[in-house]
């Protein structure tokens, strides 16, 4: 009853942001980039729901148009990680050996360095931008996704339909992609859905530190960094972006949770 | 034991070997001259030139680094180009906010854990464990940086019981420091106890199931007794784990909360290295937070056995 109620909250929570950035394609409440210095620090109000920023922009237009930011950023950080990563982490576990020894070595040293701090590194190399963004994170993300995927290769390697397959005198890359890939995808599409989560928190982060999406571009983590000196005045531009993030996570964990429960019936007492 | 530290520490050299290697060449991934970069767009041809001499540009890369790393075991990590200072004492110095922010948050955070986690196993199911769960599956849904502009908001601005902007060393007056990380200090404790306290719940929930538990509830023994006395101990190790890999994470990690906090850190020190692209005060972050990794890691292995009597140390 709870799990299902869990799973219906977080279908629906993500179905909203999905309707959100829809939305923000054909319309916004007005143009999010429009300053308007009359209105600037206006609290919310029935002609700006969630009121307006320092340069009198509609704070409720930026969020969503900070919305497709985020959600474009996530998938493509998470489709480049988790392609990637399938691929090294099919690699090293099926093929084990050396190549197995090399891959892990270097995603462990890359462990060794906290996500975060990993992505700023990159972005100083890079220079801040949404691209950069996506290949910092992408790469920061990488080690973890090879390790998952390795992990569940090396014992769906030892199966019997595996051990068919090469008696069989299939090419080790038909094997893989026949019979390994397939049956590691439910840890895969779990890990993707933590991901997408994991990659929302730390875009916001980088672009609340400013060295992601400049302005004035709106994702929700730089409104949340220019709303930092108008706490006395104008709280709501301090809150506004956060509700939004937190049930975007909300949506997803619960989202991601539901996909353990239905793929892991271990726990089902 | 210390046999085995020592081989530990030296089965980490690889890694350590690794990560300098990387930290190395991203600054050489810079498109351009690798001098003219660290040094930026004013510098004179003279100081660049000088740059090149002393890196060993004109070198083969292998020289180059081999440069770089003779300077690096000797503690020398360069100096920084804005503020001109060595980064090995720019590293000291912040290391010291940061390490007691994240050491005084993550021990809170265990303990909330621990308390949270072992209560919701223990009464599995109930309307208390629906609380503790439904409250840490929040806590992983609020940004640490948001939760911390919240009580910044709430504490800082509405009710003014806390300062909202500034710092006073350690060193200099314990009591006022502690003013101004009381909240630096709380939000990283909410924000961390939601993943500890469902490692906790979950880890509690299998060893109620074993044996040995419904044989101490048998003998009579009282609930405390059993929880504290046998589960406890028995699932803690998971949760420890994770202790270790929080605390190695966030050493280079809490920039964000060092940036609402206005807090003078390493995470902070890293962020402006990036801005002003001071390359020494990067690399120097990057290996110091790597070097941590691994030793707090290690410390956890060490500390293992305490609470997982199959792991012997050998």
């Amino acid at each position: 009853m709870r799990r299902q109620a869990h799973k219906l909250l977080g279908l629906g929570l993500t179905g909203l942001l999905i309707a959100i950035v829809l939305i923000g394609f054909v319309w916004l409440p007005y143009d999010p980039l429009a300053i308007d210095l009359d209105h600037a620090l206006a609290a919310p109000s029935l002609a700006h729901w969630l009121g307006t920023d320092e340069f009198g922009r509609d704070v409720a237009a930026r969020a969503m148009l900070g919305a497709r930011t985020s959600v474009l950023i996530a998938v493509e950080t998470v489709t480049a990680a988790i392609v990637l990563g399938t691929m090294l982490g099919l690699v090293a576990g099926f093929l084990r050996g050396w190549t197995e020894r090399v891959l892990m070595t270097i995603s462990d040293a890359l462990l060794a360095f906290p996500g975060i701090l990993l992505a700023l590194a990159l972005i100083s190399v890079l220079g801040s931008g949404s691209l950069s963004i996506v290949v910092a994170l992408a790469v920061a993300y990488l080690p973890a996704t090879i390790r998952i995927v390795r992990g569940s290769v090396i014992s769906i390697r030892e199966r019997e339909y595996v051990e068919a397959s090469r008696v069989a005198g299939d090419s080790a890359l038909y094997t893989m992609w026949k019979h390994v890939l397939p049956n590691a995808m439910p840890p895969i599409l779990i890990l993707a859905t933590s991901l997408f989560g994991w990659v929302v928190l730390s875009e916001s982060a980088l672009s609340f530190l400013g060295v992601g999406v400049p302005p004035p571009a709106p994702t929700w983590g730089n409104m949340l960094s220019s709303a930092r000196p108008y706490m006395y005045t104008a709280s709501w531009l301090s809150i506004a972006p956060g509700i939004c993030i937190v049930l975007t996570l909300l949506g997803i964990n619960m989202l991601g949770d539901a996909l353990r429960d239905r793929f892991d019936p271990r726990d089902n007492a | 034991m210390i046999g085995y530290i020592l081989r530990r520490l030296v089965l980490a050299l690889p890694t350590l070997f690794l990560v300098a290697i990387m930290v190395f060449f991203l600054v050489r991934l810079i498109p351009g001259d690798p001098a003219q970069v660290m040094l930026g767009e004013g510098a004179t041809p003279e100081a660049v030139a000088a740059l090149h001499k002393e890196l060993g540009l004109d070198q083969p890369i292998y020289t180059q680094f081999a440069i770089w790393f003779g300077h690096l075991l000797r503690g020398d990590l360069g100096t920084s180009i804005s503020t001109g200072e060595p980064v090995g004492r720019l590293l000291i110095d912040r290391a010291q906010t940061t390490g007691i922010v994240v050491l005084l948050s993550v021990g809170l955070a265990t303990l909330i854990a621990i308390g949270a986690g072992m209560v919701a196993a223990w009464r599995r199911g109930s309307l208390l464990d629906l609380a503790v769960m439904s409250g840490a599956s929040l806590i992983l849904a609020i940004p640490s940086f948001w939760l911390g502009l919240l009580l910044l908001l709430v504490f800082g601005v509405w009710l003014h019981w806390l300062p909202v902007v500034g710092y006073i060393p350690f060193s200099e007056d314990p009591l006022g420091a502690l003013l101004f990380l009381i909240l630096p200090i709380a939000t990283l404790t909410i924000s961390e106890s939601g993943v500890l306290i469902r490692m906790m719940r979950s880890s509690a929930i299998d060893v109620l199931r074993l044996d040995f538990v419904t044989h101490a509830r048998a003998k009579g023994l009282a609930e405390r007794t059993v929880l504290m006395r046998h589960v406890f101990p028995n699932a803690f190790a998971p949760t420890l784990t994770l202790v270790g890999l929080t605390i190695g994470r966030l050493f280079g990690g809490i920039a964000v909360i060092e940036t609402v906090f206005t807090l003078p850190g390493l995470g902070r020190l890293m962020v402006t290295g990036v801005l002003a692209r001071d390359y020494p005060v990067v690399q120097g972050c990057l290996l110091f937070t790597a070097l941590i990794f691994v030793l707090v890691n290690l410390l956890v292995d060490l500390l293992y056995p305490l609470f997982d009597p199959r792991v012997t140390v050998q």
